[in-house]
């Protein structure tokens, strides 16, 4: 009777916060291998991997939730589910892993125009996205080619506290109810009055 | 011309004029909707002029101060006292149709934004200026209280109807002392897209439910169980095909998703169908 395969774990944690077992790739993640048996025993930090990666995935690719969720096989919803800190199986767990890890390659410093070179046709009449949701990522790197992209954030001064709080919309509860009834006291004492037509001469 | 614009130079939307108490509008003494259109006379539409507390500017203070050659009119609203408990809903938004003006709130002035009058530049030019805001933050309320006034979708009824039980729990945990409550207070905003539009026949519908970046987990329950029990509120019925959401980030939302959407800005319940 053969052992039952333990499946791999990959997790996306913040670059410098890894093991020296983890796999180190480019920009704000670096993955890690582990043999976790199931994503049960995930915690707030693997629920933060989590987000993070789909959140990543979906900045650098540019796709939509439904194209997010074409690449799992998986709903929409179960996407908005993730991205919200829904633990992953162990399976979607190492999919996201791979495809951060495969988009990072090919990155053309915007979602628009990765997205664009992951739809587009290539020359063999292959869709990139089809390869990518297939788990070709060689293949998919292969036709398009890797990215150039690597250092295109600009920094930016971030506003005040004070800016921010100004620019900050009404909280939710106070938009949800709004109360319309009149509560003025109405002096409304008449000033003055006069006709607004003139009088019909018969 | 050149007197007048120098005197407005300094007026600016928000800013108030507590020696003018007199507020022009027209009505009808045979169907009189207000005290003064009852007390006056005539046969016919009146133009009338009755007490108000004072007056606040509520045109755009580039246009008040742009020369009254191309701008020759203000328009302003009049100030009214309203009760002390309320003072504070209006200074939160919860009731659109006044604004809170910071430079009143000790005589529970507000502005009523249900009224609105247009006067000439030459007759605002002899009037007493109380600046009205005294900072970017009061200014910039202000201003959001008259866009929201004349801003706000009507969303369809069947929309309203289906968020109910949404607007409810939102109102009703909002303040208690859970974990709700507390991831509640946590969001930033809710805002919700309807796909293709609103008025289609078939609607899709993603609320967004955007977090502080820094509020990930409360008491180890992810945002994932607070959205379950959210859209547990809001199930798919009649034209809304699908209801979908997703707890996110600010700095994740891409600006084409917060163009395409609507703040979620709701009657109270009581007011509503």
């Amino acid at each position: 009777m053969k052992p039952a395969r333990r499946p791999v774990f990959i997790r996306l944690t913040p670059a410098g916060m890894g093991t020296s077992s983890n796999i180190a790739w480019p920009g704000d993640f670096a993955l890690s291998v582990s043999t976790q048996a199931t994503s049960s025993l995930q915690t707030p930090a693997d629920r933060e991997s989590t987000e993070a990666g789909i959140f990543e995935l979906r900045r650098l690719s540019g796709l939509t939730w439904e194209e997010l969720a074409r690449l799992f096989e998986v709903s929409r919803r179960s996407v908005h589910f993730w991205a919200s800190g829904k633990p992953m199986n162990s399976t979607n767990e190492e999919r996201l892993g791979r495809l951060v890890a495969a988009i990072r390659k090919i990155d053309r410093g915007s979602g628009v125009a990765t997205r664009a070179a992951l739809l587009g046709a290539s020359r063999t009449g292959q869709i990139p996205f089809d390869l990518l949701a297939s788990g070709q990522y060689d293949r998919v790197l292969d036709l398009v080619g890797a990215g150039v992209a690597m250092e295109r954030r600009v920094a930016r001064t971030p506003l005040s506290a004070e800016a921010q709080q100004a620019r900050a919309p009404r909280p939710p509860e106070e938009l949800v109810a709004a109360l319309q009834d009149s509560i003025h006291v109405e002096r409304g004492r008449l000033l003055s009055s006069k006709p607004i037509r003139k009088s019909r001469k018969k | 011309m050149k007197e007048i614009d120098a005197a407005l130079e300094k007026w600016r939307q928000g800013d108030v004029a507590l020696d003018e108490q007199w507020f022009a509008h027209v009505g009808d003494p045979r169907m009189p909707l207000t005290a003064a259109a009852a007390e006056s006379d005539g046969d016919g539409p009146q133009a009338i002029i009755a007490e108000v507390a004072g007056l606040v500017i509520v045109s755009q203070s580039c246009d008040v101060v742009r020369s009254s050659a191309d701008r020759c009119f203000v328009e302003v609203c009049p100030l009214v006292e309203v009760p002390e408990e309320d003072l504070h809903q209006i200074r939160r938004a919860r009731r659109p149709r006044y604004a809170f003006v910071p430079a009143t709130a000790h005589l529970r002035l507000v502005a009523d934004l249900d009224r609105v009058m247009t006067v000439e530049k030459s007759i605002v030019a002899g009037w007493n200026r109380t600046s009205g805001c005294s900072t970017d933050e009061q200014a910039r309320a202000f201003a959001a209280a008259l866009a929201r006034k004349r801003q706000r979708l009507a969303f369809p009824d069947d929309f309203t109807l289906l968020a109910r039980k949404l607007q409810e729990r939102l109102t009703e945990k909002h303040g208690k002392d859970s974990d709700e409550g507390r991831a509640l207070r946590a969001l930033r905003e809710i805002r919700v897209r309807a796909a293709p539009s609103w008025d289609a026949g078939k609607v899709d519908i993603l609320f967004f439910f955007i977090r502080e970046d820094d509020t990930r987990d409360f008491e180890g329950k992810g945002w994932d169980v607070h959205l379950d029990r959210w859209l547990k509120l809001v199930p798919a019925s009649g034209r809304f095909g699908t209801v979908d959401g997703v707890v996110i980030p600010l700095d994740q939302m891409t600006a084409r998703e917060y163009v395409e959407s609507d703040p979620l800005d709701l009657d109270h319940l009581s007011m509503s169908l």
